[in-house]
């Protein structure tokens, strides 16, 4: 039996959930007496997942529990957060190095692909991003920094990536405020710092190689 | 794209950890929908009510609520929170037991006490379907759940209607869902798991 002839995922599960007509269903049978190690260990998987189907119980909790938590995560982050007005802050790009000069050495281009450097500003804090364009999937690696300016009182910030306005990843930074967001796609995408009682948007940077 | 994006994106618990002691309610929420059927589900599973499970799921979350400034970042979440909600579960069900009127014939129809060892490998099921659904897009895992473990048994018709998605696309669409799912656990395997798939080795 060639490779080919052996059942493909989705017959294999037709198949197990009775879903085939008996002879389609025996010719499946017989074509898996000669199946390879791979095939065999899909149906074992599928075999496995559809009997936890049945040996488990697997639900999610009423609504009233998502809610009743909500709220205590809302409590927990007030309590921690000292009372303030909300600020939001639109970022100023103060370095690109795309827009220096080649032979100044800031545009750099290594083995790895092309890497660009843009520094924003803002009162609450200044924020260093490094993009990575990854060679040869082509994808986008973004380094960030965060350093709070003056007498912000958290070193600790949520990270959000935006493509078209929908959120894409959520991170935070770590003890020194850096982040990473890994195998992002070509494309155009906006960031937002969040700090509790401030948020700092940074406009929309199309990543490309 | 943005689905596309989103399912390249892996974010990993300590991500989303220190994004909620940052106080980011959108991390909060991711990992709600990250673990609380993994929660809900072993108390369940241990014959807890559903009021109770619910019940125990709240007060885990709570708990960690209570420690995230505490929590180391190699913390495995999802065996942290296995063994809170397991701990709950185990005092509630003493509790019932000692509470019951008479002794004798809540010893017999307990099924869920006396098979509290023997139910391990029931939760590390639960503990591997949370994990590969977890670690699928919000719809093929909607899709997933619904044909799968919804207690009320829908009809393709009516899980085409829920999820507004084509009724011809139903099955093609769970079994790439599953393919991609067994893919994704290829090297995650708890011992009830691996001993259910290869049991010479």
């Amino acid at each position: 039996m060639n490779e080919s002839n052996a059942p493909q995922f989705s017959e294999l599960l037709d198949w197990l959930e009775g879903r085939l007509p008996s002879e389609q269903a025996l010719v499946v049978a017989e074509r898996l007496q000669a199946a390879d190690a791979a095939t065999q260990a899909d149906l074992d998987w599928l075999r496995l997942f559809l009997q936890a189907r049945h040996s488990v119980q697997f639900a999610s909790p009423p609504p009233r529990v998502r809610e009743t938590l909500r709220q205590r995560f809302a409590a927990y982050a007030e309590a921690r957060q000292p009372p303030s007005l909300f600020q939001r802050w639109l970022a100023t790009l103060k370095f690109d190095s795309h827009a220096q000069p080649a032979i100044a050495g800031i545009r750099s281009v290594t083995d790895q692909g092309q890497r660009r450097q843009l520094v924003y500003t803002t009162e609450a804090a200044e924020i260093a991003l490094t993009v990575h364009s990854i060679l040869p999937d082509k994808n986008f690696m973004v380094m960030g920094q965060i350093f709070p300016i003056g007498d912000t009182s958290t070193n600790a910030f949520s990270i959000q990536l935006l493509h078209d306005a929908v959120e894409v990843a959520l991170t935070a930074t770590d003890e020194l405020g850096e982040f990473t967001f890994a195998k992002l796609p070509a494309g155009e995408y906006e960031i937002v710092v969040s700090a509790g009682e401030y948020e700092v948007v940074i406009s929309p940077v199309y990543f490309q190689t | 794209m943005s689905q596309t994006v989103r399912n390249d994106i892996l974010q990993t618990d300590r991500d989303l950890i220190r994004a909620c002691r940052a106080g980011d309610a959108r991390a909060w929420e991711r990992l709600l929908d990250k673990y609380e059927r993994l929660v809900f589900s072993i108390s369940l599973n241990y014959g807890l009510t559903t009021d109770d499970a619910a019940d125990i799921t709240q007060i885990t979350f709570t708990i960690l609520l209570q420690s995230l400034n505490s929590l180391s970042d190699e913390m495995r979440l999802s065996s942290w929170l296995a063994t809170v909600a397991r701990r709950h579960t185990w005092r509630l069900l003493a509790r019932n037991r000692r509470e019951s009127v008479n002794p004798d014939e809540d010893l017999a129809g307990n099924e869920a006490v006396g098979g509290i060892v023997d139910d391990r490998e029931r939760w590390e099921l639960v503990e591997w379907l949370n994990h590969g659904l977890s670690l699928l897009g919000e719809r093929c895992r909607q899709l997933l759940l619904a044909l799968y473990f919804d207690a009320e048994q829908p009809t393709y018709e009516q899980v085409a209607d829920r999820l507004k998605i084509p009724i011809g696309s139903i099955g093609p669409s769970r079994a790439r869902c599953l393919e991609q799912m067994k893919q994704s656990l290829h090297t995650v395997e708890s011992p009830a798991v691996a001993h259910r798939l290869h049991p010479l080795a």
